[in-house]
């Protein structure tokens, strides 16, 4: 085969998306099998092996020093900067023109009725509640009080760089037409510390994409009109790689910071609408 | 979580239900066999279960399974003598009610993700384990530093090293 011609964030955005291809087995249920051995046999607390666990004590240790020195090697400032102007003024560029064609089968057939049930291949994450998000997303989570939104159906949680995003879904809302693909009236999906830039959106959109820049509460968002599929942003931390998200209903979206968080809300509705639900966030 | 620390055995049937296909599909990764994934996935939960003392409270609870899991996992291999030949392929098709595909996995999906899946099947288990965490099950890279048992800046270093044999066996292919 020829050398990959890409990035190294283009590397792993072409990795994340095989992931989410890969035709993994049947998922066991062996919750059965398992507490059925834990109910034969309780727990007993023997404390010195709480305090004293020398099967994970030293591996650790010797691995983290020998490939300390490769770490410094690889991945100095200097590398690191590199890369990222490298992104900046050409890797973008695989995503300009018209989009490739959709592979096989992607959506569903014309004239079918939508699913009132997500699909776990919205990659959400793992279902929570509204207090287990808010314990391990480590910061302060923040709902629509919108009317027109109500209170999330299923609420998700998944790690993304730096960060654990935590997505609302709104199964149907009158007023809200469901999304064509996932069968769902809107997704609200948080993160901590994200920033967006304008600089990684003119690139990924197509010519029935529109961008246009908003400001909410005074700070910086982007209003996305048509059928996006993805953006670019940087994530939190003091590295602040590019990281690549996935749209999932790619229809209307509105992306913007708040106090720290980056907020995307996608559901079909107008830009009023969604200008006036990011401001009921609390 | 806390109520399964506290021996609440309802509780653990809850996390068990909650992480178990994540947990089969990293014995996948490890052991090749859905079989073998799903005895591993059992013993995981069995072991995780005895070792929940040693669970640092308030610490996230996946990436400290998945490292019980891997091991695991790891373990059958070397019990049965076996190096597996791991074969991952890509859903040829994608049912019905799910997003449509991204312009990217458009792309992916034709001789470049053949290329990518047949590269990531001869890697070496631990760089096959260090890119299917990151990109696969996406796990974070503190979460990667619990699973793999190593720290963060290890596990930048890996998933590089990782990175760049991939593109050699790609292009060797």
């Amino acid at each position: 085969m020829p050398e990959l011609r890409m990035t190294d964030d283009q590397l792993a955005a072409a990795c994340v998306e095989l992931g989410r291809q890969i035709a993994w087995p049947p998922a066991p249920d062996v919750r059965a099998g398992v507490l059925a051995r834990i109910q034969a046999r309780p727990r007993r607390t023997p404390w010195w092996r709480a305090a004293w666990s020398p099967r994970y004590g030293f591996a650790p240790a010797i691995v983290t020093v020998a490939l300390a020195l490769i770490a410094v090697l690889v991945f100095s400032p200097e590398a690191r900067a590199t890369a990222t102007d490298i992104l900046r003024l050409r890797g973008v560029e695989i995503f300009r023109g018209p989009l490739p064609t959709p592979s096989p089968t992607p959506s569903r057939s014309p004239g079918s009725i939508p699913s009132p049930t997500p699909s776990p291949a919205l990659g959400l994450g793992t279902l929570v509640t509204l207090d287990e998000a808010r314990a391990r997303a480590g910061y302060a989570v923040v709902l629509p009080t919108d009317a027109l939104l109500g209170a999330p159906d299923e609420i998700y949680l998944r790690a993304v760089t730096n960060s654990t995003a935590v997505s609302f879904l709104y199964k149907v809302r009158p007023g809200i037409p469901l999304s064509a693909d996932a069968g769902v009236a809107a997704v609200v999906t948080e993160f901590g510390g994200g920033t967006v830039d304008d600089q990684f959106f003119g690139k990924v959109l197509d010519r029935d994409t529109t961008l246009e820049r908003v400001v909410i509460d005074g700070e910086p968002g982007f209003w996305i009109q048509g059928k996006p599929h993805f953006f670019f942003y940087r994530a939190a931390g003091s590295t602040g790689s590019v990281e690549q998200e996935t749209l999932r209903l790619a229809g209307n979206t509105l992306i913007w910071q708040r106090t720290g968080l980056l907020v995307r809300l996608e559901a079909q509705v107008d830009k009023a609408t969604a200008l006036r639900i990011a401001a009921s966030f609390r | 979580m806390e109520r399964a620390r506290r021996g609440d055995q309802g509780a653990y049937g809850e996390l068990v239900t909650r992480y178990q296909a994540l947990a089969a599909r990293v014995a996948y990764v490890i052991t090749a066999s859905s079989s073998d994934a799903e005895d591993v996935t059992q013993d995981a939960f069995v072991k995780a279960y005895y070792a929940l003392d040693r669970f640092r409270e308030g610490a996230p609870f996946r990436p400290w399974l998945l490292r019980i899991v891997a091991n695991e996992a790891k373990n059958r291999n070397a019990a049965v003598a076996r190096r597996p030949t791991v074969e991952l392929t890509a859903a040829a098709d994608r049912a019905s009610g799910e997003t449509a595909l991204s312009p990217e996995a458009a792309a992916v999906a034709s001789d470049v993700r053949e290329g990518l899946l047949a590269a990531i099947n001869q890697l070496r288990e631990e760089d096959r384990l260090v890119l299917s965490y990151r990109f696969f099950f996406e796990l974070s890279e503190s979460e990667m530093a619990v699973t793999l048992g190593v720290a963060r800046g290890t596990v930048k270093s890996r998933l590089s090293r990782a990175m760049t044999r991939l593109r050699e066996v790609y292009a060797d292919a």
